[in-house]
């Protein structure tokens, strides 16, 4: 099956105010109306927003599945194989697990073990459901085990326009891509472009926030209060830039190396577990090939090498903190 | 006796809300069960029941503010 070409310039078109939720679901939408391939299967999707979809297209193309990742997977990969073009809803990503040798032994190795003979195009929408006491077993970030897969792709948009752009992206390169979508970001309102072809492209991070003083990469739902922070210190005269990587895999290290470059320091705020997380991928990355322009230890700031308490109260000092973000900064300048 | 008005939890994923409209003011008189304010969600606008009857004492989030789900709004005085 061929690679769709991607448009790489954002769309100049009308745009239309919308939740990342409601971009979501529209980018399933447009690329389910412009290719009659794709289809929607997971748990509870005509129940969550899916509606909408069992409305426009039946139940012939959003399939309800029992409660049995590894079997649906499969399925769905099976039929990728065969020319559709499926997105598979694993609901909660710490379920992923339960998919996992299908995602890594079949669907990411599958080209690799047949010479380039099949094309596996499917996407894996795996929602971090990580704070309101989840617990343990449902709250996880698992991103950083499958980054550590070839053959993946990984997106982690934090604005509507970008959860549209990408997705629509990922339905349409022909490669597994895995979108993990933090639950904290479903309310947040922005500017989305109503052009069914405005795409993102996978691969390319975003400066969210111009800055000389400190560089700051923040993934998935830690753009939240790292923006808070950013705010505040930039009340004191403190200027940090905010780059979103938007993808995790293949990470877009240009980006990174052109602003530490520029501030000398470099931070990244993650809610993944510190040990081998994007933070410690990237803090390689920038040791081996940026480490002349560093005038200070990377830093990272993430959460800790323990499960996500059910306790509220211990759960509210897990993820990182504006506060936690600001002493982070404070220690690099 | 004094009774919390709770922003309601409305479905998995969901833990913040924004009050789009009180439709009572300070002062009023309220009814157990009556809608009295309107409250979004990423999913869904979501109408808010007053939990005793009594007068609305107090407003807490005003039009506009985003609180976590469980977070007091507003107190009915008995």
């Amino acid at each position: 099956m061929e690679n769709l070409k991607q448009k790489t310039e954002p769309a100049t078109g009308a745009s239309v105010q919308m939740t990342y939720l409601d971009a979501l679901m529209q980018a399933q939408f447009e690329e389910m109306e412009r290719d009659e391939r794709v289809f929607l299967m997971g748990e509870d999707i005509s129940v969550y927003g899916g509606d909408k979809l069992v409305e426009r297209f039946g139940k012939n193309r959003v399939w309800n599945m029992p409660i049995s990742e590894g079997s649906f997977t499969g399925l769905g990969i099976g039929a990728a194989i065969n020319g559709s073009r499926p997105i598979v809803d694993l609901s909660i990503a710490s379920f992923v697990y339960l998919a996992s040798d299908q995602i890594i032994n079949q669907a990411a190795k599958l080209r690799y073990m047949t010479g380039g003979q099949i094309d596996i195009p499917i996407v894996f929408r795996c929602c971090m459901f990580s704070v309101g006491s989840k617990a343990a077993q449902h709250a996880d970030r698992p991103y950083p085990f499958f980054m550590n897969v070839p053959g993946l792709k990984i997106i982690s948009p934090t604005s509507p326009a970008d959860i549209k752009g990408l997705m629509k992206s990922a339905v349409r390169d022909g490669n597994p891509v895995l979108v993990f979508e933090d639950t904290r970001l479903w309310p947040l309102k922005g500017d989305v472009p109503t052009d069914p072809d405005f795409l993102v492209p996978i691969g390319k991070a975003d400066i969210k926030r111009e800055g000389t003083d400190v560089t700051l990469i923040a993934i998935a739902g830690a753009i939240r209060p790292t923006m808070e922070a950013v705010n505040a210190l930039s009340a004191e005269g403190i200027s940090v830039e905010v780059i979103d990587p938007r993808t995790l895999k293949p990470l877009d290290h240009q980006t990174f190396k052109k602003s530490v470059a520029k501030t000398g320091r470099l931070l990244i705020v993650e809610n993944a577990h510190q040990v081998c997380n994007v933070g410690s991928e990237i803090s390689a990355v920038m040791a081996e090939e940026a480490f002349d322009l560093l005038k200070k230890p990377i830093l990272r700031v993430c959460a800790p090498d323990i499960h996500v308490p059910f306790s509220p109260a211990l759960e509210k000092d897990f993820f990182p903190s504006k506060n936690d973000i600001i002493a982070a900064v404070r220690r690099l300048l | 006796m004094t009774t919390e008005v709770i922003m309601p939890s409305s479905g998995m994923g969901i833990e913040e809300a924004t009050v789009v409209k009180w439709l009572k003011n300070v002062g009023d008189q309220v009814n157990e069960g009556e809608v009295i304010a309107e409250v979004e969600t990423a999913k869904a606008t979501v109408e808010v029941e007053a939990p005793a009857s009594g007068t609305l004492a107090s407003i807490v989030a005003d039009e506009g503010a985003t609180v976590e789900v469980n977070a007091v709004i507003g107190m009915i005085e008995e």
